[in-house]
């Protein structure tokens, strides 16, 4: 038993800090799509990247300021000419694997577009995201591995071209 | 004298007058073609071209490197914020309805 309680200690303590990376590989799936996101992006890729942010452009320097500390960014995102190019059961496995992480929203649309957005903790601090968008003629997914500030993610809407959000109580 | 004891006359044998090898031995070192020595300064040169040219080149292959991966990273942050923004959006419509 004390033997037991040693090895749950240890294995808390080699936890890894960061969130896990989640295996967003579909195969055959970027054939059948019209046009293919594919960004992986991991730790000393992302330094290098970082270090091309320009300070004097608010977004790369909005940008800089949250890749900081990630360990990695994967996105894939397939669109398709038409409805019904890929399996549900894609959809399932990619949460099958987001089964210790914590769901935070969960929109589920008549017209089928489903997002759902995960967060992975370590005690007060978020360690990963991860955002799954399913419509009929759109895939996404994202896997942002490491400490994330939501509050400067969240704060990022504006900065890249779109429009500050407003809600239907704002107009 | 008839022609034969002429030509055996002629054809023979003598022995070198003194130093007659040494002066055809001079003769032909002096001939002898020596390599070029390519100058210090010049091999100098090369080399240090060749190695200028081998960090410009990396310098170049890395920031072609970095500016792409500059521009995935700001493709994956637009399509991670748009997501948000939609997700928000749709929360923020059910709530006020």
């Amino acid at each position: 038993m004390k033997k037991l309680f040693v090895l749950a200690i240890l294995a808390c303590v080699t936890a890894p800090a960061y969130a896990q990376r989640l295996t967003l590989d579909i195969p055959g799936l970027a054939e059948r799509a019209s046009e293919v996101v594919d960004v992986t992006l991991d730790g000393p890729l992302l330094r290098m990247a970082a270090k091309f942010l320009s300070s004097s452009e608010p977004d790369e320097r909005a940008a800089r300021d949250i890749v900081q500390k990630l360990e990695g960014i994967y996105v894939k995102s397939y669109s398709f000419d038409k409805a019904g190019e890929y399996d549900a059961a894609i959809v399932d496995r990619l949460r099958a694997q987001l089964s210790s992480w914590k769901k935070i929203v969960t929109v589920r649309e008549r017209m089928g577009d489903n997002t759902d957005v995960y967060v992975q903790m370590r005690g007060e601090e978020v360690v990963g995201l991860a955002i799954i968008n399913a419509e009929p003629r759109e895939l996404t997914v994202v896997n942002i591995v490491g400490p994330i500030d939501l509050d400067k993610l969240s704060r990022l809407e504006g900065q890249f071209g779109i429009p500050k959000m407003r809600g239907k109580h704002n107009e | 004298m008839s022609f034969e004891s002429e030509l055996q006359d002629a054809l023979r044998r003598k022995a070198a007058p003194d130093g007659f090898t040494d002066k055809v031995m001079n003769a032909i070192e002096g001939h002898q073609v020596r390599p070029r020595r390519v100058p210090r300064i010049a091999a100098a040169a090369a080399a240090l071209v060749i190695v200028l040219g081998g960090w410009t080149i990396h310098r170049v292959e890395e920031r072609r490197e970095g500016e792409r991966a500059k521009a995935q990273l700001m493709t994956a942050l637009r399509l991670t914020s748009k997501k948000l923004q939609e997700t928000q959006q749709h929360v923020q419509d059910i709530s006020t309805r």
